[in-house]
């Protein structure tokens, strides 16, 4: 008598299942992924060389960009109290304000196409004094990196970022 | 006599006897002609979809940046990436397609990792009109781009247009050095955009299921069109209403 009521349950178990089972309905997709990396950006700070040569009272000053980004580059002279810089105007050079500006971005590798030509003189004072042997006209060079445009154009540059080295110099 | 035919075995003798009698009979044949049945292959189409373009073998190719000896900051670099419904059949499909930006860099060990730290919101991806962003899918390292109108067999769809890093990778900078010394830390140095395009297909019978089975949308959603940065809710485009 037992195993009819297992039989009658096994039974009624079996036909549960076979009419719960829905058929499976599926939509066709289709996926495909590519991937790429680009090389590294190169935007590390590499002070730019400074070189000068002095001619008589003449300083005539060329910046070369050493580092793997295209810079602008500007400079500032700072001379003692009784003697001035003038700038002696060549092609590529600005002056603006207290400094002088390269117009044109280095590229790496690259030097400033012209000197900047920087006149010491003396400036005219009311005391006598004694001018010494030798003085220091120190040169400061900044540079900003450049920040193109989207066909690949420099925008002008934008000396909040500027990067700062000096040399001192002598007469 | 009445015994031996009681017997259960003569009788089931008996009765085999009479059904082996009874089979026997004449056969008869008819002139039939049947050639052997032609073998009918069915075949279901191919339902795909590919990414054409800057790609070769799985991998993006940035031609225009590789010519640049370092990449240039702001400078947007031409990059054409398309998609294209390459269906075997006469299938119609939906495109969609996500993007996923990073910055990799080199970490102690040597291995290019993704960096967490940099914000792949700097990598920036024109892409071209006709393309709508779901909002609520997205984020700042993943976008996922939908196109509205069904795409027909063989058609190219363009998609990318140029890549430009923002200008605010220069910005970042930290400043260490000693007390006579400053110096800056660009925390973008040294890093590599990665950028992965995942091009998804469902079919345009119905449409609407197909959609909302495949990809969780329901009718509409809230997209930005690519070409003016307007959001408005927008809905597809379904075929066979």
């Amino acid at each position: 008598m037992k195993t009819k009521w297992l039989y009658l349950v096994a039974a009624v178990a079996l036909v549960i299942s076979i009419s719960a089972v829905k058929p499976a309905l599926a939509y066709f997709t289709a996926t495909r992924t590519v991937e790429g990396t680009t090389k590294a950006l190169e935007i590390g700070d590499v002070p730019p060389e400074l070189d000068e040569d002095v001619v008589e009272m003449t300083k005539m000053i060329t910046i070369t960009n050493n580092g793997h980004y295209p810079i602008f580059v500007r400079a500032m002279a700072i001379s003692p109290d009784n003697w001035q810089v003038n700038f002696n105007p060549e092609d590529g050079w600005i002056q603006e304000g207290d400094y002088y500006y390269y117009t044109k971005p280095l590229a790496p590798e690259e030097s400033t196409a012209t000197q900047l030509k920087l006149d010491i003189v003396p400036k005219q004072v009311d005391q006598e004094y004694d001018v010494p042997d030798s003085f220091n006209v120190v040169i400061v060079q900044e540079a900003t990196k450049v920040i193109y445009d989207d066909a690949g154009n420099p925008i002008p540059d934008d000396w909040a970022n500027a990067i700062s080295n000096s040399i001192n110099v002598g007469r | 006599m009445k015994k031996f035919y009681k017997n259960p075995l003569v009788l089931l003798t008996l009765g085999l006897l009479v059904i082996g009698a009874s089979t026997v009979g004449a056969t008869r044949a008819a002139m039939i002609s049947q050639s052997e049945a032609d073998r009918v292959n069915f075949k279901t189409a191919t339902f795909d979809v590919e990414i054409t373009g800057d790609v070769d073998n799985g991998q993006i190719q940035f031609k225009e940046i590789d010519e640049d000896e370092s990449i240039k900051i702001g400078k947007l670099y031409k990059e054409n990436i398309s998609v294209k419904n390459t269906s075997g059949g006469n299938y119609d499909e939906y495109i969609r397609v996500v993007v996923r930006k990073s910055w990799k860099s080199e970490s102690e060990d040597g291995e290019y990792r993704k960096n967490l730290s940099l914000t792949p919101a700097l990598i920036e991806i024109e892409v071209e009109p006709g393309w709508y962003i779901n909002d609520d899918e997205s984020t700042d390292e993943q976008t996922v781009y939908y196109r509205l109108t069904p795409v027909a067999q063989n058609e190219e769809v363009p998609f990318i247009s140029g890549i430009r890093v923002n200008d605010k990778v220069i910005r970042e900078v930290q400043h260490g050095g000693t007390s006579t010394t400053i110096t800056n830390e660009y925390s973008y140095n040294g890093a590599c955009m990665d950028i992965s395009i995942q091009a998804d297909a469902v079919q345009t019978n119905s449409g609407r299921d197909a959609i909302s089975a495949a990809w969780g949308i329901k009718d509409s959603f809230a997209g930005i069109d690519v070409s003016t940065g307007n959001k408005s809710t927008v809905n597809f485009v379904i075929e066979d209403e």
